[in-house]
């Protein structure tokens, strides 16, 4: 058939309407096709995960090394009280034979809280491509906006899908920094204890990453490809120079209302994202 | 309901002050394959990103198949989309596009999805970013077509293909239309593609709809009427304002019966001699002319 000879005489149904039209069709289900929105998102981070795989192994490989340079060092200077204080103020009520551990570890976290944004936050409708770490703008958006998924739906599942990743790395590294303490040798013994002080600062730090992750997806969903690369390269710079402080007291020690005040704001900043993402144009 | 797949009223739309989208109105019919056409600029992009809820208008009113308002996940499961610019996902291969869009939609056509895989040879595993603008565009159609949509919104889907792909790709709208009887609209700038797969037409300009109908009746309705002016009148009548002037010869298009319009024109010393019917492409020469 050519495209000259189409069909004008197709088979026609009830109501002049041809077979297959609307209202001949059965009506289709309206349910969200999660499985499929994930698979999405996986494609997105897979690569990502990878990069933040080998950076977590890096730092589990590190960690008994670090421990022991630094057990050693406060043991030879005896600097201990003095050095670990700058860890949190939580540092104060341990004892000592915790703390060195601990506060390593807890210093892994708080890089852990600058690259997994960096690599993995967003909202769906942006992501990463050729043009630059973070490319709201990517035609591909289209197809995005195109699939029966409604940007609410988006943005908190991308969201959810970023927070995933995140948790794997922090029970990862938290397992790896166990294991690692096992191979330390006589300065850190394996305690029950520390485990115990290791785990809550594990969950502070998923908070903190939640929170930055949320921030970071919002940059992306205001400012275009130019100013989101721009804020985030800044705020990575802050974050590293003079937020380091704040995010390894929040994560050494945060107090319950600090800890609300981060989930609430992690929650708000989603909404905005949300609403955001909704009334923008594309 | 409507017997219109997509109806759109008095749409407008500005950026910086420029009138975009001008009280644009047209009708799409159910089960047609409606060219929307227009030069550069004339908004076929921007009324359907409206139609696609991308962007909103400022003023008027959508309806898609039969469903007022803007876009929701459940009439985007009725309606397919391929846009201007056919990127798709850079961390994404061809296959997985496909398996990734397979799971949104509970009427994919997995027998159409294999035949067309084959027919517009798309290579699976290599990365959308290493697809040739033509395949990214054979690609973008293949998505289009096996959602199982009621209603394809294609906006210069032929932009990229070669002679043979095309003339594969108007084959496959075609059948579409009459196996399934979806309706389509597709922006372009070929009149000729128009000519070959259309039977409804949507001509726009500067924001507006200047002619709207189906292919035969715009046809009929148009006619190149060549004139002549008497000697003793040298000025151009106003009703032929805009008109082709060569010596005493007035060329141009009218939708007006010949006769009627020699009737008329007579008194105003203008003299009709012949009245042809009009391509496509001479009533899209007049409207954007004017």
């Amino acid at each position: 058939m050519s495209p000259d000879s189409r069909a004008h005489s197709r088979p026609v149904g009830a109501h002049g309407l041809p077979v297959g039209a609307h209202g001949l069709q059965p009506v289709r289900g309206e349910t969200t096709p999660l499985a499929a929105i994930f698979y999405r998102h996986w494609l997105e981070l897979r690569r990502p995960v990878v990069v933040l795989l080998v950076a977590a192994a890096l730092m589990s490989l590190l960690f008994p090394w670090a421990v022991h340079g630094v057990s050693s060092y406060l043991a030879e200077t005896g600097n201990l009280a003095r050095e670990v204080r700058n860890v949190g103020p939580a540092v104060e009520r341990m004892p000592r034979s915790l703390v060195v551990a601990w506060a390593v570890h807890v210093q892994f976290l708080v890089l852990v809280t600058v690259l997994v944004p960096l690599f993995v936050a967003g909202t769906g409708l942006s992501h990463p491509s050729p043009s630059g770490p973070l490319s709201p703008r990517h035609p591909s958006l289209l197809f995005t906006l195109s699939l029966p998924l409604s940007r609410a739906t988006l943005v908190a599942t991308r969201f959810a899908a970023a927070l995933v990743v995140a948790m794997t790395l922090v029970i990862l590294l938290l397992l790896m920094h166990v294991l690692g303490m096992l191979v330390v040798g006589p300065p850190v013994t394996l305690l029950a204890a520390q485990v115990a002080t290791m785990v809550p600062s594990a969950l502070r730090g998923l908070i903190a990453i939640a929170l930055a992750l949320a921030s970071l997806g919002l940059v992306t969903v205001i400012l275009r490809e130019f100013w989101a690369g721009m804020v985030t390269a800044l705020g990575t710079l802050a974050a590293l120079h003079w937020w380091w402080t704040s995010i390894t007291h929040f994560i050494a020690g945060a107090t319950v209302g600090q800890i609300a005040a981060a989930l609430a704001g992690t929650v708000a900043i989603v909404a905005a994202s949300i609403a955001l993402a909704r009334a923008k144009e594309y | 309901m409507t017997d219109a797949a997509i109806r759109v009223r008095e749409l407008r739309k500005t950026y910086d002050g420029r009138a975009v989208l001008d009280r644009m109105s047209f009708d799409v019919p159910r089960g047609s394959i409606c060219g929307l056409v227009g030069p550069n600029g004339a908004g076929k992009t921007t009324t359907l990103r409206v139609l696609m809820g991308f962007a909103s208008a400022e003023t008027g009113s959508t309806a898609v198949l039969g469903v007022d308002g803007p876009m929701t996940p459940a009439l985007l499961q009725r309606v397919a989309f391929v846009p201007e610019a056919k990127d798709l996902y850079p961390f994404a291969r061809a296959g997985e596009m496909i398996r990734l869009t397979r799971g949104f939609y509970a009427a994919w056509d997995h027998a159409l999805e294999a035949a067309l895989v084959g027919e517009l040879e798309i290579p699976l595993r290599t990365w959308c970013t290493k697809l040739s603008k033509g395949t990214l565009a054979r690609l973008w159609l293949l998505l289009a077509l096996c959602r199982g949509a009621e209603l394809l919104i294609l906006d210069e889907p032929t932009d990229g293909l070669d002679p043979v792909a095309l003339d594969r790709v108007q084959r496959l709208l075609v059948r579409q239309v009459a196996d399934r009887g979806v309706t389509v609209l597709f922006s372009t700038h070929q009149l000729g593609e128009v000519e070959q797969i259309a039977d409804h037409l949507v001509m726009v300009h500067r924001g507006r709809c200047v002619v709207e109908g189906s292919l035969d009746d715009i046809r009929q309705r148009y006619r190149v009427v060549r004139c002549l002016l008497d000697d003793e009148r040298n000025d151009v009548p106003a009703a032929l304002e805009g008109w082709r002037r060569d010596g005493r010869f007035l060329t141009g298009v009218s939708s007006d019966d010949p006769t009627e319009m020699a009737e008329r024109l007579v008194s105003s010393g203008v003299q009709v001699l012949d009245a042809q019917p009009a391509s496509l492409k001479d009533v899209f020469l007049d409207h954007v002319a004017r």
